[in-house]
């Protein structure tokens, strides 16, 4: 077993790869009563068309990951997963994302081997039938419906689908209803076995339990197990052109603010993560300076009555998409893309001397990540995949200085901005 | 005024919260309201919201949130702030940081420009928060089955009331605070024991400890209530009264009966409307700790409205009559049992179980929690159930 100590953020971690590929991660907490145990595949919402080292295609509905977290927790040999993760005293839950699915429980007890079995048992295992596949459509397609009424996720939908015409971006993670009803048991299978090999998958422990003893227990359950040789899978790219799939797009919710959301679709060149990284410090730096209240032009905009405190930006620089959102309340969207249009070309000298407030702001965030039991092993997980170091981003940000926050500008192209309008009942009234 | 400091050097943060506790009513949580935004935005000190945002980098990350949450008869704005220990900061930062929360919270910038923003960020933040159905319902449902009751009262304020609230109504509302109402201040992380008198000089109050916080929603004639709303889903809430507070002996009975209810994936309601019969992706149970109230929420297909209410009633009467599993009543306990002695590692909910916790019992003892989990039985879930009594549905219908 490895062991890894952070001097500066005061952490250890322990980790060890399986014989069967199955990485394993231990972040020692002292002091934490709880643990909790995330089982990590790299496996979400966006890797619907996949390649395997034959050759050969793969095509999958839309939503099939966020189904394949549903099902996993039910099994036709008897087994409640949930109602068992009751009976042993912990708190079970999964989430799908775009790039991956993960599945954890949580516990205060300091024995926990049942329930780390459980987890591993069900996981490594998909045991559904034709039936229990088309009940679980009812319940999904509520979800669905949930989100989609609830005004800010159904305005994110709406600008990934009016910024992508053919990346898979443009689908809702859970796919959307006829999807969901076109998914069959025999695809949930297939896509199954070509993604959750135990060699695809992580494990983070995060807890103050003996590191040796949490690794032994794993070993224990893996090596009963006989897993299929796993086929080498990739994902096959979208052709997606670089322009905008719509420049406009406006949809009435039943909403008393209009809400809008002006992004930026950003051609990226072929860059590995960690450069992708520091790209992305250097335009949330960039934006931060401008479009906070670190800029004294913030509270001009907020006395006219532009914006007001739902304001801001998000930003994602991912291998094969990148952009950057503005998103407000108003009703009138042309002074909003003003605001934006004529900020993004203010000259940026004046507000560099506040870059080293700015850095330490973000460095002392990156230790308060660590005070989470989630965010901590998410965060992990992430660089994980990601194949980049931790504290990757504690390194890029102390190297950070004023001349490459000037060039995040250069990413920021006025052929590729869509405008996202949700008007609401303000507007008709 | 009561202080508690929790030493530990288990978190990187230092995290505080500073409670002032008033009265449930109206205007005042709106007037409130206002001040939270007020005395996060600019103070006499750091008048503009560059300067204010300068200062919070200079001070390792500081985060100032202000919120308001209403506690049965009790009203309490919330300043929160939390910053990183001194430990990793290697500075002694933390008195700093309390001179200019000290700042913000007695001298926050009052001006007609300060107040107009403040409005439309409050009005706007309602809005969004109505625009959401679930929430709507919860709403709605509180104030059908509330008779002039606090639970009617919206602790985050009346969309009606905003505009019509003046300088002179905040300063006197602010100046009311600062004098008249009971203050509760936590603090956690890596805190020298030395601040426990600057604290004290810097923030102490002459005020009585609130009474008669909880109190019980009275019994009514059942009522039903709905709107229409353009959406895909249709909300529901439904109230039940319950006789029992956070102040009452049975109330960890009351909170296992909410577990079997609806705050489990084994629970009842899941079991029965969502597992069995795919009506819903949510629904769940939850308590107004305070008020004695129960309630359900969930979200459904219009068409299945009738089955579910149907559902939920079979479900109550389940409890009722004592034919629930023993393996879900023991989970429930055992849940919540676990639940409570994972709380200490979370910064923000140890904050909170301590405070409630000071305003029932004066102390927090987390063992006596977990024994009066541990000896509730199921003599007492029926006891208890037989005061349990519908009190409202409303209901956001969406498209069918």
């Amino acid at each position: 077993m490895n062991k890894q100590t952070n001097e500066e953020l005061n952490e250890t971690i322990y980790s060890e790869v399986l014989e069967n590929g199955l990485k394993v991660y231990i972040l020692n907490k002292p002091g934490f009563k709880n643990t909790t145990v995330y089982y990590g595949i790299p496996y979400g919402s966006l890797h619907i068309n996949q390649v395997d080292q034959n050759g050969k295609n793969y095509h999958f509905n839309p939503g099939i990951a966020h189904f394949i977290e549903h099902k996993l927790f039910e099994n036709n040999k008897g087994l409640d997963v949930m109602e068992r993760f009751s009976q042993l005293s912990c708190n079970v839950n999964a989430f799908t994302s775009h790039h991956e699915t993960v599945y954890y429980f949580s516990t205060s007890l300091s024995t926990i081997d049942q329930a780390l079995n459980l987890l591993l048992d069900f996981v490594q295992e998909l045991n559904i039938t034709k039936s229990s596949v088309e009940k679980e459509k009812g319940i999904i397609i509520q979800e669905l419906s949930m989100y989609q009424q609830m005004p800010e996720q159904r305005l994110m939908y709406e600008t990934y689908r009016a910024l992508f015409s053919l990346h898979p971006l443009k689908f809702d993670i859970g796919g959307d209803e006829a999807s969901v009803k076109s998914i069959t048991k025999e695809e949930l299978e297939e896509c199954y076995t070509l993604n959750y090999h135990p060699s695809q998958a992580s494990i983070i422990i995060v807890s103050a339990l003996d590191p040796q003893t949490l690794v032994d227990m794993i070993v224990e359950n893996q090596k009963h197990k006989q897993f299929l040789k796993r086929l080498e899978i990739k994902p096959i790219q979208a052709n997606e052109p670089v322009t905008v799939n719509e420049s406009y797009y406006e949809f009435k919710m039943d909403i008393q603010a209009s809400k809008l959301t002006y992004t930026y679709k950003i051609a990226l060149p072929a860059l590995n993560s960690q450069k992708r990284l520091e790209e992305e410090w250097k335009v949330k730096l960039f934006l931060e300076l401008l479009f906070s209240s670190i800029n004294p032009q913030y509270e001009e905009w907020i006395k006219s009555g532009i914006i007001h405190d739902y304001f801001g930006y998000d930003l994602d620089f991912a291998e094969d998409y990148a952009f950057v959102i503005f998103y407000g309340e108003t009703e009138d969207k042309d002074s909003f893309i003003h605001l934006i249009e004529i900020s993004l070309n203010q000259d940026i000298d004046p507000l560099l001397i506040y870059l080293k407030g700015l850095k330490r702001r973000y460095l002392s965030y990156a230790y308060r990540i660590l005070d989470d039991q989630d965010d901590y092993a998410l965060s992990y997980l992430h660089s994980i995949f990601e194949q980049s170091d931790f504290d990757a981003s504690i390194k890029i940000i102390k190297a950070i200085e004023a001349k490459d926050i000037k060039e995040a500008r250069n990413y920021f192209d006025q052929k590729m901005i869509s405008l996202v309008y949700m008007r609401g009942n303000k507007l008709d009234s | 005024m009561r202080l508690i400091l929790i030493p530990s050097d288990k978190f990187k943060d230092v995290q505080f919260s500073i409670r002032y506790i008033g009265e449930n009513c109206e205007p005042d949580n709106t007037i409130r309201n206002l001040l939270a935004y007020l005395m996060t935005d600019r103070c006499i000190a750091y008048p503009t919201k560059q300067a204010m945002n300068i200062k919070s980098d200079e001070l390792y990350a500081l985060n100032l949130d202000a919120k308001v949450n209403a506690y049965g008869n009790y009203h309490g704005l919330e300043i929160r702030f939390k910053t990183l220990s001194e430990l990793y900061s290697k500075e002694n930062h933390l008195k700093d940081v309390f001179e200019f929360i000290k700042g913000c919270i007695y001298e926050p910038l009052i001006n007609e420009q300060s107040l107009s923003e403040a409005k439309i960020n409050l009005k706007l933040s309602l809005a969004r928060i109505l625009d959401n159905p679930s929430n709507l319902s919860i709403i709605k449902a509180n104030q059908l089955g509330s008779d002039h009751e606090s639970l009617g009262n919206f602790s985050q304020g009346s969309l009606d009331l905003v505009d019509g609230i003046q300088i002179e109504d905040l300063v006197k509302a602010h100046k009311k605070m600062l004098l008249d109402n009971d203050i509760v201040i936590i603090g956690l992380g890596r805190i020298d024991l030395s601040y426990e008198k600057l604290l004290k000089d810097m923030f102490y109050i002459k005020a009585s400890p609130f009474k008669n916080i909880g109190y019980y929603v009275k019994e009514k004639t059942y009522l039903e209530k709905s709107i229409e709303k353009d959406v895909k889903q249709t909300s529901l809430s439904q109230l039940y009264t319950t006789q029992c507070t956070l102040y009452d002996q049975d109330y960890a009975t009351l909170r296992v009966i909410s577990f079997m209810l609806g705050q489990l994936p084994s629970s009842l309601l899941f079991q029965e409307v969502r597992e069995k019969r795919s009506l819903c992706y949510s629904i769940y149970s939850s308590l107004n700790a305070f008020d004695g109230i129960l309630s359900i929420n969930t979200g459904i297909a219009k068409e299945n409205h009738s089955q579910v209410l149907k559902l939920i009633d079979q479900q109550i009467q389940i409890l009722r009559d004592g034919l629930y599993p023993d393996d879900l009543f023991n989970q429930a306990k055992l849940m919540l049992v676990n639940n409570f002695k994972s709380i200490e590692d979370e910064m923000s909910s140890y904050i909170n179980i301590l405070y409630t916790q000071m305003m029932v019992k004066n102390s927090f003892d987390l063992e006596r929690l977990l024994k009066e989990i541990e000896a509730v039985t199921k003599d007492d879930v029926s006891r208890l159930m037989k005061h349990m009594k519908k009190l409202c549905t409303f209901t956001v219908y969406g498209e069918k």
